[in-house]
């Protein structure tokens, strides 16, 4: 099976430099994850700020290099590839970010960031195919194209923006869409609605999405499976039934034990001053557990080396010597631990 | 906590029915004067809190609940003003009070953990004067503890709206700041670091020692945790109901997250378009929302229980200027009447301590 967008043993390093090899900054540590081509998949890497998530989704983008490792987008390192395949991948893999209003330029209406992207992909032959294919994928998130083009970033909600955004991803007919904490941004009434519009994308046209966030209760309702992600390495990963209601590795437990839950006969952990708080180094040192500084089960082998990822099942992956009687996951692509959703119809819009 | 000697005595301890109200809002207005007309950001809130008590005021944006908290400080800038209403505090009303005394309540007797409270320290100044910077400004010089007899630590001995009546000495604000860090989970080292030093969990932390460091009888915190990880919000918010419960001081937490809410406050307001639409007792509104629109924030809240579709709130949230007349929520509400076009809803006390603003409950006895 071909993979659409892979990883393979990404690393990637900031700081440091010629002088100054002792002071870097280990943001993504030895990551290989594959998106296959033909079963699309909604995917959320999950963790803390400091966690390398974004520094992942920036590296899967292309934006930045690996260190070491490399990206590979349909079998081709997305760092080497020609212009017109470097095109074809920034149309296919999508981007949506954290901010609607950072993303705009308040001196043009909103048509701008709709009409650019057609313009550069020479995507329509003339004005009426433009408007023709805008007006479409504007209905495909909900918005009323009457209402909203024409309109300044300012005259527009935060959600309104927000939708907007994803309704320019879609213009593009991508494969992927990396949508960086989405809604972090937009109000809690505004959330489930984008949150919907973005999983339509996946359920209806078959795009896979890549939904990186530190929010573990929409990554729950919305994925299917799930990256834990801790200093740069993979925590925890899998279906997020498993993760999520079975969590095993003691940073996965410790997260959703910290998640407030909005019902108030819930328990919201016990409290325990100690665990943080600490400036640990453990980003800087590769051969160890990173969370053995915070862990209340750490042992001696803990900080001795890093522990592999271990297959717990056949949909989740721990790196935690807790389960060391299980087996080390024998392909290193998380991907293999991963669920994919069965799908009643898949109308491709590509 | 081992300080925690409040500012002036209060009766009764236990959280419950009898405890004193501390702070009583009635009907307050807040707008902001612009070209278009006043944007009537809170428009007639009135709630009573009682010391010990957690109220959390939740709304989505433009819904005036940051403009409530900067009023409840009476921070309110221009072009903002408060127009009409009384914020008791104690005795005193704080709208009524000289800026001088407003100045000397700030901190003493109402104090603020600021939204992006991580910002809210200066960065070149050391945490330990930080602090000793708030409780040096509540001193009322010309007394000059002449005439008051000391006992005990010179934060024992306070005027009625919170200023200490004598200078502290070196030593006493040194073991002070040492006490307030020990009490927020702190090493009193802390006290002679800069905040650049410090982790954001930790310069949460520090804010929260010079909130609680006067003992107030509110503390009012806006969005406290907003830009925290959810391990460290917990136990930050764990800090506070702990600091909280120490001094018997009550808390308003400012916010949109309704599970916060769930886990921390005891009372919810819920804010929609200026108003108070709904306000009780947290347990029982998160089972059974009395108002369409607490309804529709709680269902569209996810949690880890049952995956379900995503539940939105349809519509956006009306301008707030020129404000057309009937319920504000009424274009967005899936239970809207012809009533609620025309009429402004009035609160409805619909079971002790639990009032709504909604027609669906005019049946049941107004609340006036």
């Amino acid at each position: 099976m071909a993979n659409l967008l892979e990883l393979q043993n990404v690393s990637k390093i900031f700081g440091g430099g010629f002088f100054n090899r002792s002071n870097v900054t280990i943001a993504v540590q030895d990551v290989s994850l594959a998106i296959p081509e033909d079963r699309p998949t909604i995917t959320a890497i999950a963790g803390e700020s400091g966690s390398g998530k974004t520094t992942l989704a920036r590296l899967l983008l292309g934006v930045i290099p690996p260190t070491t490792g490399q990206v590979m987008y349909q079998g081709e390192d997305v760092q080497r590839m020609r212009s017109r395949d470097w095109l074809n991948f920034r149309r296919e893999v999508q981007p949506i970010f954290q901010d609607p209003f950072e993303a705009y330029n308040p001196f043009y209406t909103v048509d701008h960031v709709l009409n650019r992207p057609i313009r550069n992909f020479k995507l329509a032959g003339n004005s009426q195919e433009r408007s023709e294919r805008i007006n479409e994928s504007l209905r495909m998130v909900g918005l009323q194209p009457d209402e909203t083009l024409g309109r300044y970033p300012h005259q527009l909600s935060g959600g309104q923006r927000q939708r907007v955004m994803v309704a320019r991803a879609l213009l593009l007919r991508p494969r992927i869409i990396l949508a960086d904490e989405p809604v972090s941004m937009v109000d809690a009434s505004l959330r489930a609605t984008i949150l919907r519009s973005i999983r339509d994308l996946n359920r209806d046209f078959g795009i896979s999405v890549i939904y990186i966030t530190h929010d573990l209760t929409t990554a729950y309702q919305m994925c299917d499976n799930i990256i834990v992600m801790y200093r740069g390495t993979v925590a925890e990963a899998g279906s997020v039934e498993e993760v999520i209601q079975n969590p095993k590795h003691p940073y996965t437990q410790l997260l959703i034990d910290s998640v407030p839950q909005p019902d108030p006969k819930a328990a919201w952990g016990e409290e325990d001053d100690e665990s943080v708080e600490r400036v640990d180094e453990s980003s800087m040192v590769i051969d160890q557990c990173k969370f053995a500084p915070r862990c209340k089960y750490a042992m001696d082998e803990c900080t001795a080396s890093a522990p592999p990822l271990y297959a717990l099942g056949p949909n989740q992956l721990a790196s935690c010597f807790l389960h060391a009687d299980y087996p080390t996951a024998d392909d290193p692509d998380i991907g293999q631990s991963f669920e994919y959703p069965v799908f009643d119809t898949v109308d491709s819009i590509n | 906590m081992t300080t925690a000697t409040t500012a002036y005595p209060r009766t009764g301890s236990s959280h419950d029915e009898s405890q004193e109200v501390v702070l009583s809002v009635n009907d307050l207005h807040v707008y902001y004067e612009t070209v278009a007309g006043d944007v009537k950001a809170v428009n007639g809130v009135s709630f009573d809190l009682k010391a010990g008590e957690r109220l959390a005021l939740v709304g989505e944006s433009g819904s005036g609940k940051s403009t409530m908290a900067t009023a409840l400080m009476r921070m309110t800038r221009p072009p903002g003003k408060i127009v009409a209403g009384s914020i008791r505090l104690g005795e005193r009303d704080l709208l009524q009070l000289s800026d001088a005394d407003m100045r000397r309540a700030r901190l003493a007797e109402i104090a603020l953990v600021p939204q992006g409270a991580m910002n809210s320290l200066n960065p070149v100044v050391r945490i330990e004067k930080q602090i000793i910077d708030g409780i040096l400004d509540h001193v009322v010089e010309e007394s000059a503890g002449s005439s008051v007899t000391t006992q005990g630590s010179v934060f024992d001995q306070s005027t009625a709206s919170g200023a200490l009546l004598k200078k502290p000495t070196r030593s006493e604000l040194r073991d002070k700041v040492a006490d307030l860090l020990t009490n927020v989970g702190l090493s009193p080292a802390v006290g002679s670091m800069y905040p650049h030093e410090l982790s954001g969990g930790m310069k949460q932390r520090a804010v929260l020692a010079i909130a609680t460091c006067l003992s107030p009888k509110v503390i009012l915190a806006d969005e406290p945790t907003s830009a925290l990880d959810v391990v460290v919000q917990r136990q930050i918010m764990q800090t506070l109901g702990r600091l909280q419960s120490g001094i018997d001081a009550a808390v308003i937490l400012v916010g949109h997250d309704m599970g916060l809410v769930a886990q921390f406050a005891n009372t919810i307001g819920v804010m929609y378009a200026g108003r108070l639409v709904e306000l009780g007792p947290v347990d029982q509104i998160f089972e059974d929302p009395q108002h369409p629109y607490t309804k529709l924030l709680i269902e569209s809240l996810p949690s880890f229980s049952q995956k379900k579709e995503f539940v939105g709130i349809p519509g956006m949230p009306p301008r707030l200027v020129n404000l057309p007349s009937g319920c504000t929520f009424y274009p967005r509400c899936p239970s809207a009447m012809d009533v609620c076009r025309d009429t402004d809803p009035l609160d409805i006390e619909v079971r002790p301590n639990w009032r709504t603003a909604c027609h669906l409950h005019t049946e049941a006895t107004p609340n006036g």
